[in-house]
This record gives C-alpha cells, sequence and structure tokens, in this order.
C-alpha cells in the first residue's frame, strides 16, 4: 500500500467511514510508516482544532426570527401561482414538474393548432359569400350588352 | 413514538405555510446553517445575509417538501448557493472577515484559544473552496459522508478523497502556523 492511499484511508477511518475489509492493510501499513503516523497526527489535532473553533451559537442578528409576513405580502403572484401548481403535481397526481410541463406544452400546441384551422376555415367561408353575390350580378350585364349588338 | 414524530413534524405545517411551523424549522435549523455560512464566508454580516436569505426562500419552497431530510438538504443547498453568489459578488474579502469571528469569540475564552480559533479560521480562509466546504460540513457540521454526497452531488468516493486532500492542505497550512507559535 502507498502512502498516498494509506493516509486517505487513515482519513476515512477517524470518521469511521471505510470499508472494514480496508482497516487491517491499511493500521500495518501505519504502524510501519513515519510519514503516514505523522499525517495522522496532524490529521487528528486539526480536526480537533477545526471541532473547537466551530461557532457555537448565532449572532444577535440572528437570534431574531424573521417575519414571515413580510415576505408572505412580497411574494410575487406568479411565483405564488408556480408554487400553487408544482404543490397540487406532488400532491396529487405524483407527476414531475419536466413531464408536467411537455403535457401542457403540447396541449398549448394542439390547442393553438385547432384554433388556427377553425379560424381559417371561417375566413374561407365568408370570402366564398362576395362570389355568390357577384354571380347573381351577372345577368343584369348581359342583358345591357345584348341590344348594342 | 412514531405518532409523537408525526405530531412533532413540522413540515405539514409548512405546507400551509404556518409561521409556527416555519419559526421552528428557523429555531432548529439557524445555528448549522449558520455555521455553514460563517465556515464558508466567514464574514459575519455575509454570513448572517445568506442565513436570512436562506430561510426567506424557504417560505416560497416550502409547499414541496415531503421529508424532513429534504428540507436539511435543501436548506443547505439553498445556503450553498447564496454563498457561492457572495463569493462572486466580493472574492476579495474572505480572508480578512476570517478574522472577525476569532476576535469575537475571545468574548468567552482565553488568549490561547482566541490564538488558536484565529490561525484556524485563517488557514481554513486560505483552502479553496472545495476543501472548505467538505470540511466545514464534516467537522462543524459532523455530516456523515452520504450527507456530504447528498449536498455536493458527488460519488461517496469523491468525498472520501476530498475530505483527505482537506485535510492534508489543513495540515499543512497549520504546520508553520504552530511552529511560529512554539506549538508542539
Amino acid at each position: 500500500m502507498k502512502c498516498n492511499e494509506c493516509q486517505e484511508n487513515l482519513s476515512a477511518i477517524i470518521d469511521g467511514e471505510i470499508a472494514a475489509s480496508l482497516i487491517p492493510a491499511t493500521l500495518a501499513h501505519a504502524g510501519t510508516c513515519r510519514e503516514c503516523q505523522q499525517f495522522l497526527v496532524a490529521m487528528q489535532e486539526g480536526r480537533a482544532q477545526l471541532r473547537a473553533a466551530a461557532p457555537r451559537e448565532v449572532p444577535p442578528a440572528l437570534v431574531a426570527t424573521p417575519d414571515w409576513r413580510m415576505r408572505e405580502s412580497r411574494a410575487p403572484l406568479t411565483l405564488s401561482l408556480i408554487e400553487k401548481i408544482r404543490e397540487t403535481l406532488n400532491r396529487h397526481l405524483q407527476v414531475p414538474v419536466p413531464l408536467a410541463a411537455s403535457i401542457a406544452l403540447f396541449c398549448m400546441l394542439v390547442a393553438a393548432s385547432a384554433t388556427y384551422w377553425w379560424l381559417g376555415s371561417t375566413r374561407s367561408t365568408v370570402q366564398q359569400e362576395p362570389t355568390i353575390v357577384y354571380m347573381l350580378e351577372l345577368p343584369p350585364i348581359e342583358v345591357h350588352t345584348t341590344p348594342g349588338q | 413514538m412514531l405518532e409523537h414524530d408525526k405530531q412533532d413534524s413540522p413540515l405539514d405545517g409548512l405546507r400551509r405555510r404556518d409561521h409556527a411551523a416555519f419559526t421552528c424549522v428557523y429555531q432548529r435549523y439557524r445555528l448549522k446553517i449558520y455555521r455553514y455560512c460563517s465556515g464558508l464566508l466567514s464574514g459575519d454580516a455575509r454570513a448572517n445575509d445568506a442565513v436570512q436569505e436562506t430561510f426567506l426562500k424557504l417560505y416560497n419552497a416550502a409547499p414541496s417538501f415531503n421529508q424532513e431530510a429534504a428540507l436539511k438538504t435543501w436548506l443547505y443547498t439553498v445556503a450553498r448557493n447564496e454563498v457561492r453568489m457572495v463569493w462572486r459578488r466580493d472574492r476579495h474579502q474572505v480572508v480578512d472577515d476570517m478574522t472577525t469571528i476569532a476576535a469575537e469569540d475571545s468574548a468567552a475564552s482565553g488568549l490561547d484559544r482566541q490564538e488558536t480559533t484565529f490561525m484556524i479560521w485563517e488557514a481554513l480562509g486560505h483552502l479553496i473552496p472545495e476543501h472548505r466546504e467538505v470540511l466545514v460540513l464534516r467537522e462543524f457540521e459532523e455530516m456523515s459522508y452520504d450527507e456530504i454526497a447528498c449536498i455536493l452531488h458527488l460519488s461517496l468516493t469523491a468525498v472520501k478523497s476530498r475530505i483527505f486532500k482537506a485535510r492534508r492542505a489543513l495540515a499543512t497550512r497549520l504546520a508553520p502556523m504552530m511552529e511560529e507559535r512554539g506549538a508542539p
């Protein structure tokens, strides 16, 4: 076992986060290697000092509870709508948000296509009416031209 | 026992946007999130801002939590994003501000401990953010490798390796400081 590998295992051993099968070989190497022993001592010292330096209480600025009502009034309408949709999807339908968004987009595309098709068919119906009127007006024109010949 | 846990869980309250539940969560997690933010940021005011912003964001996201573990991971992830935003905003203040916490810590402790704390914070401030992050989660928060992997989106092997490298870097930083101070 190389020193680097041994030291990485020692780091995991002191955290209790190593596979049991790796412990004997690691300890065997560390027992004979001065460099790894020194690393273990330095690491444990640093660890103890770091833990001792951790803040034990919050500063005065964080003692008071935030004003949640203020946040409520600041929450934009669109955000709350999105949250409500997400909540509904999560709680009742168990549908992931990306899938739901894809389905919603597909539905919107279908609706847009249907609307476009419907408007197109309506427009063509409206355009046919003047043609019928024009044809109805043709016979009087023919009546006026006949005496001139 | 299960019934008791169910009654104590603030998640139902969070989903209903019950202010008492938010306060309960705030009181339960504020020190943890503060330790995390201050470990990464060190500057008191900036760490405070990051903590407050994290909990205010919780208000909007609360309805989507189903498990307490998800809430805890979410809080650390948002706090991490807040810290990164601060890092981007003012990169050059990190080391200077590290001294703030050490100085404040002196009120309740002796000079020796104050010096040690100062050295630790200074050494921590000189580490690269990736190393600082895993050390804070492991040593300040005493999280398991699984939890760290979940928050940092890393594999267990990567967490193990990164913690080792971070400890080695910290030991390398601390060694000359200890020698200067005459420590064994």
